[in-house]
């Protein structure tokens, strides 16, 4: 699992062509309680870092950015139901969407669980 | 003592003030600077809410910028909101259509309703129904509401950072009633008023919302100062379909609000006062520039502005919701006539029973725009009746919308 500076993960399937991303634990705690989620729409090419989505949390609209460029597959239908589900789980049950691959080399501009630590440290 | 007459408060109270007004070319160089501060001399709530998302969109990442403006008569809801259970959609259809002269439409001659019996609109005084892109719950908007927005980094943002600076600026007025201004714990300002008892209980005066892109954190509220709806705010924020409507996204939480009692002219330099002292010794821009729809020159700007008046981003932007009217009883026991709206398409439309089992489908009205439908005729064939709650699902007041049933005399 590997993390962004805009505080989303992204974990690689095992045979490197699909992303499932979603909002760190850090981000959920920080944005409150979660009500609605606008997913992104599916089959849609984006890039990373774009706005593909946005969650409302306490009047506040915060964008979704995808941590990669690519494809949307799918979509996790049980956040939009119940979006208190990323509040819970934000790395687990409360994933986003899942992203087919467009350049695997993006990866490597994202942090490891332990930078992304330390990057919280210092921005806070 | 304050008195007001309604024709006094429909004159803008920005157009009046002798601010420095700004080209388009200086506007797109000003929004270079570290600090900036803007007021608009527009009514028009889809452009005053577009030049704000474009100095949220467009703006340096460390910039700060205040804006203030004031809107027609709107009601604005926020973006994961529900129209058809936010919104008297009857009353606000009802006062287009009369104001359009299509009083002998037969549609609205039946409607005996008593909440939407009222006197003809004037020119000029109808209500639009405005979703903006922030999040949050419904609002009205009037000539007496003054609407302040600040936009930051995002490193800076805390919901109650601003709306203190407000609370601070109205504290600053004196007066025993703006003296005890101060942020609740759902971010918005209250002050004290009398209550029947010859007590004292908090009213809201000030609501908040907020929008967070990757690099910017927009904070922006509205401020009752004199407004002369407030007795009517519940009219029009009151959904006859409340009832029959199971929603996602986001309900709001109603509060008593209350004016603030304080002219245009001194809550703005009031609030620029608090701005200045904040954010001035950054080399900050001491005085306010007018801006206006000269801007609409801006594509970005005018692009913002077109999506905000569509229909598909007032209705379309609905979050997924559910529709269900009791049929009468003769059709089965329980049944009870469904609609899911998705996207603010119709997803399906049946009769079911108390089972959830389809009894009757009606395929006509699958992928249609909930809010054009103002013909059921299907529905009442099969049920053998019409059904009221299904007319007030037909939306607002978009004009040429809709169908004229019948001979207009």
């Amino acid at each position: 699992k590997i993390y962004s500076e805009d505080h989303e993960w992204i974990e690689v399937s095992e045979d490197g062509k699909i992303g499932t991303f979603g909002i760190s634990t850090y981000a959920a705690e920080r944005l409150g309680d979660i009500v609605y989620v606008e997913l992104p729409e599916l089959s849609i090419d984006i890039q990373a870092g774009e706005a593909i989505g946005a969650v409302e949390s306490v009047k506040s609209v915060s964008d979704l950015l995808s941590p990669v460029s690519g494809k949307v597959v799918q979509t996790n239908a049980a956040v939009e139901g119940k979006p208190a589900t990323i509040n819970q789980s934000p790395e687990g049950e409360g994933w986003i969407a899942k992203i087919e691959l467009a350049d695997k080399g993006e990866l490597e501009t994202l942090m490891d669980e332990d930078a992304y630590v330390k990057f919280i440290k210092e921005e806070s | 003592m304050l008195l007001f007459r309604r024709d006094l408060l429909r004159v803008n109270p920005i157009k009046h003030i002798g601010r420095r007004k700004i080209t388009t070319s200086s506007f797109l160089t000003g929004i270079n600077a570290p600090v900036q501060s803007y007021i608009s001399r527009s009514n028009d709530p889809y452009l005053n809410l577009s030049i704000e998302h474009y100095l949220l969109t467009h703006t340096p990442p460390d910039s700060t910028i205040l804006f203030l403006y004031v809107n027609r008569p709107c009601i604005v809801i926020g973006r994961n909101q529900n129209p058809w259970l936010e919104v008297n959609l009857p009353l606000l259809r009802q006062e287009h259509e009369r104001h359009q002269g299509h009083i002998n439409n037969p549609i609205e001659a039946g409607n005996t309703d008593a909440e939407t019996n009222c006197q003809p609109a004037e020119e000029g005084q109808l209500i639009d129904l405005v979703r903006r892109r922030s999040g949050g719950g419904a609002v009205f908007h009037d000539l007496g509401n003054v609407n302040w927005s600040v936009t930051c980094p995002p490193a800076l943002f805390t919901r109650d950072k601003h709306a203190d600076m407000v609370a601070q600026a109205l504290r600053s007025l004196g007066g025993s009633r703006v003296s005890t201004a101060r942020v609740n714990q759902r971010h918005d300002i209250v002050i004290d008023v009398r209550n029947e008892n010859r007590g004292y209980k908090s009213a809201k005066v000030s609501g908040s919302a907020y929008k967070i892109t990757r690099t910017r954190a927009l904070h922006h509220a509205t401020c009752l100062l004199n407004s002369e709806y407030l007795e009517d705010i519940p009219r029009y924020l009151h959904s006859p379909s409340k009832e029959s409507i199971d929603a996602k996204g986001v309900e709001s939480v109603s509060s008593e609000v209350a004016n603030v009692r304080v002219s245009f002219d001194r809550f703005r330099e009031a609030v620029r006062g608090e701005f200045e002292e904040m954010y001035g010794a950054s080399g900050g821009v001491a005085e306010l520039q007018t801006v206006g729809d000269e801007l609409l020159e801006i594509e970005g700007l005018r692009k913002g502005y077109t999506e905000l008046q569509s229909l598909e981003w007032k209705y379309l932007q609905t979050p997924q919701f559910t529709v269900r009217v009791d049929v009468p009883d003769s059709k089965g026991e329980g049944n009870f006539f469904q609609l899911r709206v998705r996207h603010g398409l119709v997803e399906e439309a049946a009769v079911l029973n108390q089972h959830k089992e389809v009894v009757e489908g009606f395929e006509n009205y699958l992928g249609q725009r909930l809010h054009e439908i103002s013909d059921w005729s299907r529905v009442y064939e099969y049920v053998g009746k019409d059904l009221a709650d299904l007319e007030m699902l037909t939306g607002g007041h978009e004009p040429g919308q809709f169908q004229i049933v019948g001979k207009v005399e």
